[in-house]
C-alpha cells in the first residue's frame, strides 16, 4: 500500500496525505463492493446484471489505482468520484430507496475525506443532494407510507437530514485540510533561519541524518571574520544586516549546487553534492573572493573564513568526525590569518 | 443557499458558542459543530411542526415539545455544558432508533444510523459517546435486519436492507477511520508548531517566536521589561575551545536562564545573545542576581564566564525602538567594562 503512493513524498504533504487517503480507501471500497456483491448473488435475484456490475466496477478501481499510481491523483479522485455518482445514478430505479440513500450517504462521506480540490467536494455533494431530493419526491411506489403524515415527515428528513450530513461533512473536511496546511507552514518555519531566511541549524541536522553514510559530499563551514567587532562597532542592528546580505549573495552564487544553512549565530554550512575535492577547492575560493569583494555599505571589508572537508565514508565514518574536521580546519583558517579556506 | 443566509446562519452558531471561545481549539470545533447540527434539527423540526398543523393535528403537541426541548439543549450547549449536550445527544440518537424501528420508518432508521454516527464522530468529546454510539448503532441495526427477515416483506425490500445494513456497518469502519485522521493531524500539527517555536540548540524559544510576543505585547500596550544578554568574549571560547565546546556553553547557559526565569520569558535572540521578557516584579535585581550566578558558575572552560546585560521596560515604544534601546542599553554595559547589568 505504501508502495502505491511513494511517488508523492516529494511533494507537499497536503498531496501525499490525500495520496495516503485515497489508496486506503480505494482498498476499502473494492472490500464494499465484493461484500456487496455477495449479498446481491446469495439473494435470489437475476446473476447477470450483479457479474457485470462488478466487472465495471473493477475496471474503475484498476483505473484508479492506475492513475494513483502514475501520479494523477487528482483524476484518479475524480474517477472515483464519478464511479459514486454513477453508482447512485444505477440504484435511482430502486423501488424501496435504501440501498440507494446509503450508497450516497457513503459516497459523501468518502468524498469528505479523499477530496483534493475544493470543486470535487462542491459539485460531488451537489450533484447527490439534488438527485436525492428529486428520489425523496418521487411519488412513493413502495406503499410504505400509507399515513400522510409519514410521507411527509420522510421528505423532510431527507432534505434535511442530507444537507446536515453534507454541512458537517464539509466543516470536517475543513478541519482535516486546515491543519495539514498548519502543519506545512509549521514545517517551513522550524526549518528557516528567521533572521536570514536560509535553513537553520535543524534543517541542517536533518539533511545530515537523511544523508547516511555512505554518500560522499562537500561540507563547508564558513565563519564571518571580527563579527563581534562590526556588531559592537555599528550594533545588533547592522550586524543582522550584514548576516542578511551574506546570505543572500552566498545563497544567490551556490544554488545551482548547494545548499546553505545558517547553524550559528555568524557560522554557516554548505553541503554541496556530488562535488570532487579539486573543485570543492574551487568553490571555496569563489566564495572568500565573493564576499570580500562585496560592498556591505559599512566602509569596512566584511571577509569570511572557510573550513571545508570532501566527507566519504573512508574519511570519516561518523558525521560528528566530518564536523569535527571541518571545524579544526576552519579554526587553522582563522588562526593563519583568516579570510582565507583551508580544505581538509 | 446564497451567501447571506449562510453568513447570517454562522453568525447564530457564533452566539451560540461564545462560552468557548477561550478553550482549546479541539472544544472550539466540538463546541461549533454541535450548534451547527442544533440549529439544522431544530430548522426540520419546525418543518415538521408546519407540515403536522396542516396534516394530522394530533401530532403538533408532541413535535412542539420535542421543538422546545431542543431548544433547551442549545441553550445548555450556550452555558458552556458541552459534555452534557453530547451525552443528551447520544441518547437521543439512541430514541431515535427505536422511534424509527417499525417497517414503515426504513428511511428515517438509516439516515438516522448514518447522521447518528457522524455527529458522534464530529462532536464526542469523551470516548464513551462515541463507543456508545456507535455499538447500538451497530446491534440496532443487525437486529432489525434479523427481526424483518423473518416477516412477510418483499425481496426486494429484504435484499435493500441487507445492502443498507452492510452500509452502515462499513460507514462505522471508516468513521473511526476518519475520526484518527482528525486527530492525527491536529496533534501532528501542535507537535510541529512547538517544535517551530523552539530553538535547536539550547532548547529555548527561538526568535521568531520572540518576535510574535513581543509583537502582541506591543500592540496590546502591555508593559514591556525587556533584556538583552550578550555572552562576553564568547568568540573567544569559539575559537580557542571549537565550535563544539562553544555549543555547550550556549546549552548550559540556557538551562540556567530558565532555571532563573521562567522558561516562557526566555528566548534565544542570535549566536550567543539572549533577550527576555519579563513579567514581574524587580527586573533590574532579579537580572543581577543572574549575572552574578553566571560568575559563579563552572562552565568547563576552565575559565570565569561572564554576561553583559542591558534592560528597559516601557510601555509605549514600538517594536523597533524597544529593540535599539536594549541593545543601546547593552552597549553601555560593554562600554563600561562588561559583566555589568545597565538600564536604558
Amino acid at each position: 500500500m505504501e508502495k502505491l503512493y511513494s511517488i508523492y513524498e516529494n511533494q507537499d504533504l497536503y498531496t501525499l496525505k490525500k495520496a495516503e487517503y485515497t489508496s486506503y480507501f480505494a482498498l476499502f471500497i473494492v472490500i464494499y463492493a465484493i461484500l456487496s456483491a455477495i449479498i446481491g448473488l446469495i439473494s435470489p435475484f437475476q446473476t447477470e446484471p450483479i457479474l457485470l456490475y462488478l466487472g465495471i466496477f473493477m475496471i474503475f478501481v484498476s483505473l484508479i489505482f492506475y492513475f494513483i499510481h502514475k501520479g494523477y491523483l487528482e483524476s484518479a479522485i475524480n474517477m472515483l468520484c464519478i464511479a459514486g455518482i454513477i453508482k447512485t445514478l444505477s440504484l435511482f430505479h430502486l423501488q424501496v430507496g435504501l440501498h440507494f440513500y446509503v450508497i450516497v450517504l457513503l459516497i459523501m462521506f468518502v468524498t469528505s475525506i479523499v477530496k483534493l480540490k475544493e470543486y470535487q467536494i462542491v459539485s460531488v455533494y451537489l450533484i447527490l443532494y439534488f438527485i436525492s431530493v428529486i428520489k425523496a419526491f418521487l411519488p412513493d411506489e413502495s406503499g410504505l407510507y400509507l399515513d400522510p403524515i409519514r410521507l411527509v415527515s420522510y421528505k423532510i428528513s431527507i432534505v434535511i437530514g442530507l444537507l446536515m450530513f453534507l454541512v458537517v461533512l464539509y466543516y470536517l473536511s475543513r478541519i482535516v485540510d486546515r491543519e495539514i496546511r498548519k502543519t506545512e507552514k509549521y514545517n517551513t518555519i522550524s526549518r528557516t533561519d528567521t533572521l536570514t531566511g536560509v535553513f537553520n541549524r535543524f534543517a541542517f541536522n536533518e539533511a545530515i541524518s537523511k544523508k547516511g553514510g555512505n554518500q560522499s559530499y562537500g561540507l563547508l563551514i564558513l565563519d564571518l571574520d571580527h563579527f563581534k567587532t562590526i556588531n559592537d562597532r555599528f550594533g545588533h542592528l547592522a550586524g543582522d544586516e550584514v548576516l542578511r546580505v551574506f546570505s543572500n549573495i552566498v545563497k544567490e552564487d551556490i544554488k545551482t549546487y548547494g545548499e546553505l544553512y545558517r547553524i550559528g549565530g555568524e557560522e554557516f554550512a554548505i553541503i554541496i553534492e556530488n562535488v570532487n575535492r579539486q573543485s570543492l577547492g574551487e568553490i571555496c575560493k569563489s566564495l572568500i573572493h565573493l564576499v570580500s569583494h562585496h560592498d556591505f555599505g559599512l566602509g569596512i571589508q566584511v571577509t569570511t573564513s572557510i573550513g571545508a572537508v570532501h566527507v566519504s565514508k573512508e574519511k570519516c565514518p561518523a558525521f560528528d568526525d566530518c564536523y569535527r574536521i571541518s571545524d579544526d580546519a576552519l579554526y587553522q583558517a582563522k588562526s593563519s590569518g583568516r579570510n582565507k579556506y583551508v580544505l581538509a | 443557499m446564497g451567501i447571506p443566509s449562510m453568513e447570517a446562519f454562522m453568525i447564530l452558531v457564533k452566539y451560540f458558542t461564545r462560552t468557548y471561545e477561550n478553550k482549546s481549539y479541539r472544544t472550539r470545533v466540538k463546541a461549533e459543530l454541535t450548534a451547527v447540527m442544533l440549529l439544522f434539527i431544530l430548522l426540520s423540526m419546525i418543518l415538521e411542526l408546519i407540515a403536522s398543523i396542516f396534516i394530522s393535528r394530533q401530532n403538533v403537541l408532541v413535535t412542539t415539545m420535542v421543538t422546545v426541548a431542543f431548544f433547551f439543549v442549545l441553550l445548555l450547549l450556550k452555558s458552556g455544558r458541552i459534555i452534557l449536550t453530547g451525552n443528551l445527544f447520544v441518547i437521543a440518537g439512541f430514541y431515535k432508533l427505536i422511534e424509527f424501528f417499525p417497517l414503515s420508518y426504513s428511511h428515517q432508521f438509516y439516515l438516522q444510523c448514518f447522521l447518528g454516527s457522524l455527529v458522534a464522530v464530529a462532536i464526542y468529546i469523551k470516548p464513551y459517546q462515541l463507543i456508545t454510539t456507535f455499538s447500538y448503532t451497530l446491534f440496532i441495526c443487525i437486529y432489525r435486519l434479523i427481526h424483518f427477515n423473518q416477516t412477510s416483506v418483499s425481496l426486494a425490500y429484504k435484499t435493500e436492507m441487507a445492502q443498507a445494513t452492510l452500509t452502515v456497518i462499513s460507514f462505522l469502519v471508516i468513521g473511526l477511520f476518519y475520526d484518527r485522521v482528525i486527530k492525527n493531524e491536529i496533534t501532528i500539527s501542535k507537535k510541529t508548531k512547538k517544535l517551530s517555536q523552539i530553538d535547536e540548540l539550547t532548547q529555548l524559544h527561538n526568535r521568531q517566536h520572540f518576535d510574535y510576543v513581543l509583537t502582541q505585547k506591543v500592540e496590546n500596550h502591555d508593559l514591556v521589561q525587556i533584556a538583552i544578554l550578550d555572552i562576553d568574549y564568547f568568540k573567544k571560547i569559539n575559537d580557542s575551545f571549537g565550535h563544539i565546546k562553544g555549543d555547550q556553553v550556549l546549552i548550559k547557559f540556557g538551562e540556567l536562564l530558565k532555571d532563573h526565569f521562567k522558561a516562557s520569558s526566555v528566548f534565544r535572540w542570535g549566536g550567543e545573545e539572549f533577550v527576555i521578557l519579563y513579567e514581574g516584579e524587580s527586573f533590574g535585581n532579579k537580572l543581577y542576581n543572574f549575572k552574578n550566578i553566571v560568575e559563579s558558575t563552572d562552565f568547563l572552560i576552565g575559565q570565569r564566564l561572564t554576561v553583559s546585560i542591558g534592560y528597559l521596560e516601557s510601555d509605549k515604544l514600538n517594536y523597533e525602538e524597544l529593540l535599539r534601546r536594549a541593545d543601546d542599553a547593552l552597549f553601555k554595559a560593554k562600554d563600561n567594562g562588561r559583566n555589568r547589568v545597565e538600564s536604558y
